[in-house]
């Protein structure tokens, strides 16, 4: 099916996830609004390989699609997606724990993201930042990683990881505090 | 990099023939999730409600049958399976609801909270139903039971003056079969026996007494009658529970028990 592209801004993600029911064609649509987002966040929350990042993509939107009857339409499309895409990526960072792949071995922030400084009102150096980023307890660099370079909100981070709101402010300060603490040690 | 990623996933997609999975799947699994979870409240309900009836109702006095003290006996005695139960089955139900649809967003201290006091509604319901009678009387057939349940297994000592078992009454001789199938000849006195109108045939009681050492036979001189089912004496042997009557001092006669009195 083909869609131009004034039909492909008019429909918004929760449209577009009814209509995919009737055509892959707007699936498709989906997958192209998400791929590069998702790829981002993968990419700085698990630090995989490219590879291994496209195929938990593909696998994370085969998901998606055979689940799109299970939409809550109570949530943002984008927050049911970056669960699944979330979800995935958990099981596959337990996957290569158990056959002791290397995690987080080519962890980079694209330039788009270098304005993470101000977001955590600290300015430092993009490598510290991804030293300190890998060496962050997994829960705590999730939620880093979604509230400070994915700009989600705690509502939407709740929705994501299926935590109460009062949780995530709780952890998003532990893992502040965290960071910072690691952190000190590149300054030193 | 991914580069015509959504005509690989198009393409997978009709290769493979996958079609998004039906709603009424969706439904069908929270029906089953909110059943399951259901259950497990159930048990857990039903459990504390058990555990309140021992603690209430249990036969808390026969401590110096055994030579044991107050407090030995209570530690000993205290219903840790029931408690058990009640711990598992609400760490099933709450580890089931945490990260449920609907439940995720409330803090795990609320969902404890609500877990718990739904869990005292169903027990307080299971009790003044009698239910939970019922339940701890059907199990306490089961050998493994007793052996778990202190109070229980402590009727099994007829050396130190506890008996229980099935009674048979044949020609005006009762006989008592314990749960060895050894059979006793009870001697019961002529007046002045407590809980005699437990005395029916084919039931289970709980006798206080001691052995004739006199006798050939095994005889078992009865001193006192309980049923063998936890609850008061009048109480015990109807389908209601003991919630009527205010105390055991209350209850012991048919007459001053408050269910009797409401049949």
């Amino acid at each position: 099916m083909n869609l131009n592209n004034q039909e492909k801004l008019e429909y918004s993600d929760e449209e577009l996830l009814q209509l995919s029911l009737e055509n892959t064609g707007h699936f498709s649509l989906l997958v192209k609004r998400y791929k590069e987002k998702f790829f981002y966040y993968l990419k700085r929350f698990t630090g995989f390989k490219n590879d291994d990042i496209e195929d938990v993509i593909q696998n994370s939107f085969i998901k998606i699609y055979k689940n799109l009857n299970n939409f809550d339409p109570k949530l943002k499309f984008s927050s049911w997606a970056y669960r699944i895409v979330h979800n995935e990526a958990i099981d596959e960072i337990r996957r290569q724990k158990r056959s002791n792949l290397p995690l987080l071995p080519e962890l980079e922030i694209p330039d788009e993201d270098i304005n993470l400084s101000e977001e955590l009102d600290i300015k430092i150096e993009k490598e510290k930042v991804l030293k300190t980023l890998k060496e962050l307890k997994e829960e705590y660099r999730e939620i880093i990683v979604l509230r400070f370079f994915e700009h989600k909100e705690y509502k939407e981070i709740s929705d994501i990881l299926k935590k109460p709101i009062g949780t995530i402010c709780t952890q998003i300060n532990r893992a502040k505090k965290q960071f910072k603490d690691k952190y000190q040690k590149y300054v030193k | 990099m991914l580069n015509n990623l959504e005509d690989k996933i198009i393409k997978k997609i009709e290769k493979e023939k996958l079609k998004p999975l039906s709603r009424s799947f969706f439904v069908f699994k929270k029906i089953i999730f909110w059943i399951l979870t259901s259950i497990f409240l159930l048990f857990a309900g039903l459990s504390l409600s058990v555990m309140f009836l021992i603690i209430k109702h249990g036969d808390w006095d026969i401590y110096h049958f055994l030579g044991s003290s107050p407090g030995t006996f209570f530690l000993k005695a205290f219903p840790y399976f029931w408690l058990l139960g009640v711990l598992v089955f609400l760490i099933l139900t709450l580890i089931k609801t945490k990260k449920a649809d609907g439940t995720y967003a409330y803090p795990f201290i609320y969902q404890s909270i609500i877990g718990m006091l739904i869990v005292t509604i169903l027990a307080s319901g299971f009790y003044l139903s009698g239910m939970s009678q019922k339940t701890e009387a059907y199990l306490s057939s089961n050998k493994l039971y007793r052996k778990a349940n202190y109070i229980r297994s402590s009727w099994e000592n007829p050396e130190k003056g506890l008996l229980a078992g099935t009674l048979k009454i044949k020609n005006n001789e009762f006989i008592l079969k314990d749960f060895s199938e050894i059979e006793w000849v009870l001697v019961l006195p002529e007046n002045n026996l407590t809980g005699k109108e437990l005395l029916i045939d084919n039931d289970k009681i709980k006798i206080i007494g001691k052995i004739n050492t006199e006798s050939q036979k095994n005889e078992f001189i009865v001193q006192e009658i309980r049923s063998w089912k936890c609850g008061c004496p009048h109480c015990a042997k109807m389908e209601g529970s003991c919630n009527g009557c205010s105390d055991e001092n209350s209850c012991n006669s048919e007459n001053q028990c408050q269910i009797y009195k409401m049949k």
